[in-house]
Parts: structure tokens; sequence; C-alpha cells
């Protein structure tokens, strides 16, 4: 699953239309749109909006994501329409920094970004500017691992371009012109994602056992956990759990059998 | 090997720092504050992180020398450790710093006259009488040797201190920077080993056993000491053929009478350390069979370490005195991985 998070409409635009996405939510705080497997969100300007819109997003997918904020931002001396990917972001105000992990090659600009509260004009050598990322990073990594959440900017004004010569189907060509990065990253992304989605759902016999007592939440845990490993141990482990099971009664009796049948099964791997 | 790397801002114009990253020409390099701004944040995954580890440049401001947990130590009455780096260039499964650290990441601390100078004062406290320091505990010792330059840094340092003694634990075979050099007694290389059945499985990136014994011997045979470490002992169906195997490879290729020590220890880790692991590595059979606790650590049954143990020292005390070989049961870490 993946996570697209972007400022403005216009950025977004160019998104929607290459992933064919479709709008959901039609009376929300925020424009929300989907995909297979991709959701974008709309956040508004500034750092405080990106970091609610990264709650409000989370809420709607019932699944890990990797996270991706893809907006324009200022740079001195990249050049206009540039892709950026954020090595580092520092909120302007306050001075925090965060160091988003790369954790795959990278062939494209990779630089210093800095979240600012109002746009400025002043460019300092080798740090791009945009208003977002400072809320956007942290928030994100509340609900993923740090190597899920990155922020890719496109290069939109610097000393010989200012800002003031932008508008929307300027940002939206930007964006649209470096749809290729976009989606490269994009689909590195998802595949880490769908490594690091390692907790197994449970599986047919997981299903089966639970509904043979009554489990607590942390028991179905224990039970999985305690199914899964069996799984990794023994052949045929469906079959070697349902005779170790047979006439458990309580849920508490059920762990306790698999968890001697583990015990025996250790037995057999090894020296002891 | 490395395109992403991080310099504390505090490093620029450093000379140690600057060499790295002459190394590394295509390298990104960011500032940062302190390391542990990189380092430390939560929300990091190790198993991620170690597809493609970043360089962190570094200085280590305090605890640089550590008191050895009890019973570690091959026979000194004072024992420290250290780490110049942190992480391992090697993935081996077993490993317990990928249970103690949020991040796969390289940290080198490049001020190695600091963490010599803190040398120099247990020296005097311990005035007349040895003190070892122990380095890769918290990383391979040589493994990165190329690039942090840390045998050229402290082997001067020993060569003119032979009341301090040195050991190197390595599974690496860059023993280049040793052999460039006359041997000092005072230095222990000691190697690492499981079986080859094992370091196939559980060692990745790890050189080959026969490498290793290579680079092993070549040291011997120029005066060097070694040290052989089978820490940790890991149990398998064919515990005593793999392990019998291994210790004929390396007795037959080494002169067991030149060894300045042999040790071992079972599989051995703390308890949140393993859980963390568990947690990164949820289809890997090492972490899905059944294990003991005692007191916060995660080991094997009793029965089956004694059985373990028992085995392969009898097949080591085949080749060397009884006052070369240690058990190492110090219940923290698993050293030298």
């Amino acid at each position: 699953m993946l996570a697209l998070i972007t400022a403005l409409p216009s950025e977004a635009r160019p998104l929607i239309d290459t992933l064919r996405l479709k709008r959901i939510i039609p009376e929300s705080p925020f424009a929300v749109y989907r995909g297979d497997d991709v959701f974008l969100i709309v956040s508004g300007i500034g750092a405080v909006a990106s970091a609610c819109a990264v709650g409000f997003l989370r809420g709607q997918m019932d699944a890990p994501a990797a996270w991706l904020n893809v907006g324009i931002a200022g740079h001195a001396n990249l050049a206009v329409g540039e892709a950026m990917l954020a090595n580092k972001i520092t909120a302007a105000a306050g001075g925090r920094n965060w160091y988003p992990p790369r954790v795959f090659p990278w062939a494209g600009h990779d630089g210093a970004l800095v979240t600012v509260p109002q746009p400025r004009a002043a460019y300092a050598a080798g740090e791009a500017y945009d208003m977002e990322a400072a809320g956007f990073y942290p928030a994100a990594c509340r609900f993923a691992d740090a190597e899920l959440v990155q922020c890719l900017k496109i290069i939109s004004d610097g000393p010989l371009s200012p800002m003031s010569g932008l508008d929307r189907t300027k940002v939206a060509g930007l964006v649209h012109a470096r749809m290729e990065t976009v989606l490269q990253l994009a689909g590195i992304l998802q595949s880490l994602c769908a490594e690091r989605v390692y907790d197994s759902p449970g599986g047919a016999l997981y299903e089966k056992i639970s509904r043979q007592a009554r489990f607590s939440e942390t028991q179905k845990q224990q039970l999985k956990n305690r199914l899964r490993r069996l799984a990794l141990l023994v052949p045929r482990a469906d079959d070697d759990a349902m005779t170790a099971l047979a006439g458990a009664q309580s849920a508490a009796q059920i762990l306790r059998r698999l968890e001697a049948r583990l015990n025996a099964a250790s037995r057999d791997l090894g020296h002891g | 090997m490395v395109d992403l790397i991080y310099r504390e801002a505090a490093l620029r114009g450093d000379a140690r720092a600057e060499s790295v990253l002459r190394r590394f020409p295509k390298a990104s390099v960011v500032e940062c504050g302190r390391y542990g701004e990189v380092f430390n944040p939560k929300a990091q995954n190790f198993r991620l992180q170690k597809k493609r580890p970043a360089l962190i440049l570094a200085r280590k401001h305090r605890r640089r020398m550590l008191p050895a947990p009890p019973g570690y130590g091959i026979g000194g009455a004072h024992n420290y450790y250290f780490s110049h780096m942190l992480n391992c260039v090697y993935d081996c499964r077993y490993c317990f710093l990928q249970g103690m650290f949020r991040s796969a990441n390289y940290v080198l601390f490049v001020n190695f006259e600091s963490f010599q100078r803190d040398m120099d004062e247990l020296l005097a406290r311990h005035a007349g009488e040895p003190v070892w320091f122990f380095s890769g505990y918290d990383c391979d010792s040589l493994a990165l040797d190329g690039m942090s330059g840390f045998a050229d840094a402290f082997l001067p340092f020993f060569a003119g201190r032979p009341r301090a003694f040195l050991e190197l634990r390595t599974k690496s075979t860059q023993v280049s920077a040793l052999l460039r050099r006359a041997a000092l007694p005072n230095v222990v290389t000691a190697f690492s080993f499981t079986p080859e059945e094992i370091s196939r499985t559980l060692e990745r990136g790890v050189p080959s056993i026969a490498k290793r014994i290579k680079a092993a011997a070549r040291l011997q045979q120029n005066g060097w000491p070694v040290a052989l470490r089978f820490d940790p002992l890991m149990d398998s169906a064919d515990f005593c053929g793999q392990y019998a195997r291994l210790f004929d490879a390396v007795f037959a290729a080494l002169d067991a009478g030149a060894l300045h020590s042999v040790s071992l220890g079972a599989f051995r880790m703390p308890r949140n350390f393993y859980k963390n692991i568990a947690r990164l590595y949820p289809g890997e059979k090492l972490f899905a069979r059944a294990y003991a606790a005692a007191g916060g650590v995660t080991v094997y049954p009793p029965q089956t370490e004694r059985a373990m143990v028992d085995f392969c020292a009898e097949k080591i005390r085949r080749h060397i005195p009884a006052r070369k070989f240690f058990h190492n049961s110090a219940p923290a870490h698993a050293p030298g991985v």
C-alpha cells in the first residue's frame, strides 16, 4: 500500500490522472483519492495541515502503507524542474532535524530540505525549501517505519525563477514532467512496504482453531505466534497441530498443548 | 559500498573523517549534529536498513572504555571493552546487535586518540599489571579496517605499551594491516567460527571458513598471536558432526601449540534483544524453536547447553592445554559478531 500526500490540488492532479485515482469520502476535511493499492490526500499548505492529513488518511486505510510526500520546493542551486529526494528535513521553526533513512539505490539528486512557515524568497546554498515536510515526516513515522517515509520535491523556484511566476498549470506541469521519477520511487517504497508486512494474518488453521474455544485478544496473538513457529519447525504443521490439539477444550489448554509441541519439535531439531 | 554518509558537523575538517570521505567520492554527505540524531530515533527498521546501511562519522564523547562483563575475558584480571564502530558489515542472524540497536547504519568513531588517552589512564590506574582491551564487541574489529584505518592507528599505540593487551575479534580476512608490520605479542587476533553449515545459513556475507583459516594461518606464520572463538555455539541436528568437522579443519591448519587461547560459549542473548530480533524475522527458524530463560537472558535449555559445551570442550582440550581454554558464560551480549 502507498499513501501519497501533496499540499496543493495542482500537485495532486498529475498523480490522480496518471494513477487513475478516484475521489472517495466526498464530505471530508481533505480531498482523498484511491486507486489500486494507492491512496492520495491533498493536505493544504503548511506543516500542521500536512500532519493532520497524514493522521486522517491513516484512519481511512486498513493496511500499513509506505508514505510519499510529493510537492514543489524552492532551491538555490538546482534547476527548476529537477527532482530532489530529502535526506535531511529541518523545521525552520524550532530547528529540529529528521533524517529519512534511504535503503534503496538513488541515482537522482538528494539534499537537505527546510520546512518554513511562510514562503520565502531567500535561498541558502544547497538547501531546498518547502512548507510541509516537517509536519508530514514525523506524523507519517507514527504509522510506518522511517525507511518507508520519504519526501520527493520538484524544484519550482529559485533565485532566478521567483515563485511569483508560479500558477496551477505550471505546478501541475512540473510534477507531470517528473512523473517517471515519482512512479519509480513509489514502486520502490511499495516493494519495501510489502516486505515489511511481516505479521502473518494467521491462515486457515488459525481461523479454525480460534473458533474452537473462547480466546482473549492476547491469547489470539499467542495462538497465531505458536502456529507460525510450528509451521517453521515441522513439516505438515496443520496435521501436526490438529493431532497435538485433539481433545483440547479451552484456549489455555490449546495454548499449553501447542507450547509442549513446540518444545518437543525444538528438541528434535538439535542436540538436546 | 556506501552511498550515504552522515557526518557530525563538528567533524568538518577532521583529518580522519576527511580521509574516510575521500574513499567514497560519489556518496552523498549529510551533516548532522550528534550521531544519535540519525542513529537513535524510534521507528527505524534494522532489517530494512541492513539492505543498504549508511555510514555515520562521529566522535565518541564519553563511556569509551567499559568494564567487560563478569565471565568475559581470557585470563586477565583487568578487562575492558571498547567500540570504535557500531554495527557490522556482516549479517549474522543470531547477532545481538540487531536487537540492541534501532539502526543498522555503521557508526565510525574517528576520535581514536581519545580512546587511546582513556587506555593510558586505565593503564596508569592498574600500574604494573596487564590490562586487556577487547575490541569487536559492537562491531567486527577488522572487517571494515580498510576504510576505518583502525589497525594502523592502534597497532603503533600497543607496540609502545607491552602491558596493554588488545584483542581484535573478527570474522573477516582483513589482516593486511597486521601483516605489514612486525608481530606484536600483546595484540591477539581472535577469529570467530561456526560450522560451515551454520555459517552458510545464518552468517550472510561472512568469508568462508577456509578463507578465515587461511588468514589466521598467515598471521601465525608471521608471528602474530592468534586465538579461536567458537562463540556462539549454535545447536543443530548434526551438532556433533558439524563441530567435529570444524575443529578438525581448524586445528589441522593452525599451529595449536602457538594459539593464544580458545574460548567458546553457547548462544545466549538478553531477552529484550531476542524479542526485538524475533519480531524482525518472524520467518526465521532460529527464532521459532523453544528457548529457556535465565536471569533475563534467552538461552538453550540447560541440558542442551551443557551437552553442547561439554562436547566441544572435550574436543578442544585434545588440542590445547586447559590454561588456554575459556568457557565464556557472560550473560549479556555475545561478542565478536
